[in-house]
């Protein structure tokens, strides 16, 4: 059941395409960048999948005018050929950007846990455009992924995505690690007058383990906004023919002797799924007094939404045109 | 409202060394907890920051068009800086000696020394440290953080504090009698849905922190959401018999609206011993800057106009079904039988003579009486009643009412002329 060797997932994604324009005017974020100096989680789970917000992030940030710095794209569930394939498809050339240094790539995904004695560890960084900038191995502490983001952040108003920081306790750090790492990444990127995108999973099925709630709890804590997506609690809504596809399938291991990180999930997610996206504001956020200085942040609401082949599109609850 | 619980503690007016602020994921006490920083420094306090979630500087920066006074905040904040470097993976920037910087955060007892040197420091002038949570303490070790929280609880004492680091778990914060407020107090924000996983079986054995830090704690006061009935979900309940179940989510989009207000619960532990409860409310006043302290009807006050629209009887006639809407229905209307009295009736009904009435004022003249009696077997006093009974029928020897007992237990007995005193043994026909 449990695989040494991570399995990174290949997903077979027709979907994203143009780009997310109702997702833009929804946020209203100024020039589409989101705000400086702040933190936005993005929580999914196993019925609804957030991947395509971050990608949807990273795509106008790197369209964006030359007023904004770079961005620092930490693959701790995904390789960066999973990226590359979604960019194309959304009109970004990651490899370029990767080349022009408006994109790094940090792989803390294939050394992170006990390298297989058949490839070497730690590989030496060929120049080819899709090979990453840094290549983390396991270590004690989680300093090595601090130290190397603060090598790759340039200039201001620099984005840094997390994907996704749950494998870092599932790959045995601890919470107080793991959270102290995001804060500290968190002050690295206020800095730089930047915005910090990490993406969390929030399943009910989690929530009953104390070390990954008290974990989904803290970053929560730490957040100005939460951008929360989940299938419908009344259960999927199929289109017409009712397939019910298995989609991936991600199995994490654990080198360490912690018995909570041995978790093998898989997502069922049918195409065209009318899925909920609830934009929330965060603790941070409260603590602002209204004024110039504050980030902007879209009015909490909650929507359904569904993502088509193209695009995605986004509707008040109750009124997706297979309802009524 | 400048008699609630939470404005006399927000103002310092009352004594208070230690208040615990308790929030959970979907409510936030930071406004709560800027409001104390802001209300210390309009009274002339000096503030000791320790940070741990919140930027120090961002929180300074947002106090300063909060305070009416001109002078430069930095005469009057001190930080103790455990959020920008808590591990040390920066190099230190230096910084001045009001902005003293934690690089290692998992030697929790070095941090309450440097924040027992800085309000020794100021201890010239009343003081005000605030600590904006204790989860990533907790998340390292409770019974460290449970260690720092007793030292801190100590430099609120109005003696200078001792320099020995030693701890006794009973030994409590000598009341500061000089002053009648505080000199130093503590103002702690915990968050009680973060609990720091059990790594080793010590750890199970450690008592629940919230009930450890409230103990300790003089005031305890928990924030809430305004709680709002959902009309419609009752509606409906009361429709179909069931309602939807929530789904499960950490935040949902009606959190965290710091418009909307919030409910505070307030549990003070005052000097003399008294505990006082109270639930209070709050919400961002018309600038938006500070926190406006409210009754908790003005939160809910949609609520109670709604309770108010009671629906009317269709055979209610109209003039009196205007009357009804803020009353009750009246329930004798519409019966079949008569429930009200003519004036002959309730005349007579106040002429009523109760059965008992004349025996309790008898009992007061009978008491001088029963003394005579005293140091009689109790069987020979029972017979000697019932004699007096039988051969003295006035109401002044009445048995029934001649019982040492006053009030209530006592049982009147007037034996009648069907009552018969059988001195036989019930029992003796049986052949067990």
């Amino acid at each position: 059941m449990q695989s040494r060797i991570p399995v990174p997932c290949g997903r077979s994604e027709p979907k994203h395409a143009m780009g997310y324009h109702a997702l833009d005017s929804l946020l209203a974020f100024p020039a589409n960048i989101p705000p400086a100096r702040a933190h936005i989680v993005i929580t999914d789970t196993l019925s609804a999948d957030g991947n395509f917000l971050l990608h949807h992030f990273l795509s106008n940030h790197l369209k964006a005018g030359p007023g904004t710095g770079n961005v620092v794209l930490v693959g701790i569930a995904h390789i960066f050929n999973h990226y590359s394939i979604v960019g194309r498809k959304l009109g970004v050339n990651l490899q370029q950007s990767k080349q022009s240094h408006r994109l790094a790539f940090i792989d803390a995904l294939t050394h992170l846990n006990r390298a297989p004695s058949a490839s070497p560890s730690p590989p030496s960084l060929p120049s080819t455009p899709s090979a990453p900038t840094t290549v983390l191995t396991r270590s004690a502490t989680l300093r090595p992924l601090h130290d190397a983001v603060s090598a790759a952040l340039v200039g201001d108003r620099s984005l840094l995505i997390l994907d996704d920081i749950s494998v870092l306790l599932w790959s045995g750090y601890g919470v107080a690690e793991a959270v102290g790492l995001i804060r500290a990444l968190r002050v690295l990127v206020q800095k730089h007058n930047g915005t910090l995108i990490t993406l969390l999973h929030a399943d009910e099925q989690l929530a009953s383990d104390p070390v990954q709630d008290a974990f989904v709890r803290s970053v929560l804590g730490m957040a100005e906004l939460v951008l929360s997506v989940q299938g419908l609690g009344s259960g999927f809504s199929r289109d017409v023919h009712g397939q019910v596809n298995l989609q991936r399938l991600r199995i994490y291991d654990c080198g360490s002797a912690d018995a909570h990180s041995h978790v093998m999930c898989f997502s069922l997610t049918p195409p065209h799924s009318v899925l909920q996206l609830s934009i929330i504001h965060g603790a941070q956020s409260t603590i602002h007094v209204p004024s110039s200085t504050a980030p902007a942040l879209p009015t909490p609401q909650t929507l359904h939404y569904k993502i088509l082949d193209n695009t995605v599109q986004f509707f008040a609850r109750g009124v997706s045109e297979g309802v009524l | 409202m400048p008699n609630t619980a939470l404005h006399r503690l927000l103002a310092a007016r009352d004594s208070s060394p230690c208040t615990l602020i308790c929030d959970r994921l979907g409510t936030s006490a930071l406004p709560l907890l800027r409001e104390f920083a802001a209300c210390a420094l309009a009274d002339d306090q000096a503030l000791v920051l320790l940070c741990t979630e919140v930027d120090p500087e961002s929180f300074v920066t947002e106090l300063k068009p909060l305070t009416k006074y001109q002078r430069s905040l930095r005469c009057s904040v001190t930080i103790v800086d455990a959020y920008t470097n808590p591990f040390g993976w920066e190099e230190s920037t230096g910084g001045d000696k009001r902005h003293y910087h934690i690089t290692n955060i998992n030697d929790i007892r070095h941090v309450a020394s440097v924040v027992g040197e800085l309000v020794k420091k100021v201890s010239s002038q009343r003081c005000t440290i605030i600590l904006d949570s204790l989860s990533p303490f907790l998340l390292i070790s409770s019974h460290q953080t449970f260690q720092l929280f007793k030292k801190l609880i100590d430099l609120t004492s109005g003696s200078s504090p001792s320099p020995a680091l030693t701890i006794f778990p009973h030994q409590r914060a000598s009341p500061n009698d000089t002053h009648p407020t505080d000199t130093t107090r503590l103002i702690v924000l915990h968050h009680t849905d973060i609990l720091p996983p059990i790594t080793t079986p010590l750890a199970a054995t450690i008592p629940n922190i919230l009930a450890s830090l409230s103990h300790l704690s003089s005031a305890t006061i928990t924030v809430q959401p305004p709680r709002t009935t959902d009309h419609d979900r009752e509606a409906q309940l009361l429709r179909v018999g069931f309602v939807a179940e929530e789904q499960f989510a950490y935040l949902t989009s009606e959190d965290h609206r710091v418009d909307r207000g919030v409910v505070v619960e307030v549990e003070w532990k005052r000097k003399s011993g008294k505990v006082l409860y109270e639930t209070n409310a709050y919400r961002p006043d018309k600038s938006g800057s500070r926190l406006e302290v409210v009754p908790v009807s003005t939160l809910l006050g949609l609520e109670e106009q709604i309770e108010r629209v009671i629906v009317e009887e269709p055979t209610v006639s109209k003039s009196s079904s205007r009357r009804n809407i803020t009353q009750q229905p009246d329930p004798t209307a519409n019966l079949s039988f008569n429930l009200s009295l003519t004036e002959e009736q309730r005349r007579a009904r106040g002429n009523v003579v109760l059965p008992y009435m004349k025996a309790q004022r008898m009992q007061v003249s009978n008491l001088s009486f029963l003394f005579t009696f005293r140091g009689y077997h109790h069987g020979t006093i029972l017979h000697l009643w019932l004699f007096a009974f039988w051969s003295f029928p006035s109401d002044a020897l009445n048995p029934a009412t001649t019982t040492a007992s006053g009030g209530g237990g006592s049982i009147y007995y007037e034996p009648d002329a069907a009552d018969d005193f059988d001195d036989e043994d019930p029992d003796d026909d049986l052949t067990i």
